[in-house]
């Protein structure tokens, strides 16, 4: 049976010089657990499908008790052809009202963007939709 | 370390660079924020898990994506 969800996109605020502009981000919530340790918040992510990998802060694996040992590093490239090392290991995610997935996630030290879904959680879903019309994001399972 | 903060009532997000926010999925309005996901998580203990989300908002100097 399908579900479908929908994440109306999340305002962020950006400063230029003396001006504030609002953009509207396609951030989903999901669900991260591993072994017996979960969040028991939902964390908010941004539907990139142009990442490669889904990219969590290292933060998130040490409140999820992921050892570091268990951790396989990576290297990947980004933007300005910069390469950086991400810690690999596969961690189970859902959405809320939906049954979890076991998903390879990166985790990366000083992480300073978003937590960045890519395409391993595109690649779960039967559909994603961005509704720019309606700024929400929409996901079909 | 840039933070900013929102005095429109439109935009009902504050964010803070950086830093890991937890906020009403309803209203986006954020209740609380810390550099650190463990301190957050200890700050919710009485907030009702089905209506925050968390999320870590970058510097919005430096903003990118991969």
């Amino acid at each position: 049976m399908t579900k479908r969800l929908i994440f109306p996109f999340l305002k962020i605020p950006k400063i230029r010089v003396n001006t504030i502009r609002e953009y509207q981000k396609p951030l989903v919530d999901v669900f991260l657990s591993y072994k017996h340790k979960f969040i028991p918040f939902s964390i908010s992510a941004i539907m990139d499908s142009a990442s490669d990998f889904n990219i969590f802060d290292m933060e998130i694996a040490q409140v999820l008790g992921i050892k570091q040992n268990i951790l396989k590093p990576i290297k990947i490239k980004g933007v300005g052809n910069k390469i950086i090392t991400v810690y690999q290991t596969k961690i189970r995610m859902a959405f809320n009202g939906t049954q979890g997935h076991d998903i390879s996630a990166c985790f990366c030290n000083n992480h300073t963007a978003y937590q960045i879904l890519g395409l391993p959680t595109f690649n779960i879903c039967q559909q994603v939709i961005f509704d720019i019309t309606n700024k929400q994001t929409i996901l079909q399972l | 370390m840039v933070n900013y903060r929102m005095t429109n009532n439109k935009l009902r997000f504050i964010g803070y660079a950086n830093k890991w926010v937890a906020f009403r999925k309803q209203d986006q309005y954020v209740v609380a924020s810390s550099t650190n996901i463990k301190t957050l998580i200890a700050k919710l203990q009485k907030e009702d898990t089905r209506q925050i989300s968390i999320t870590k908002v970058p510097s919005d100097k430096y903003s990118y994506s991969l």
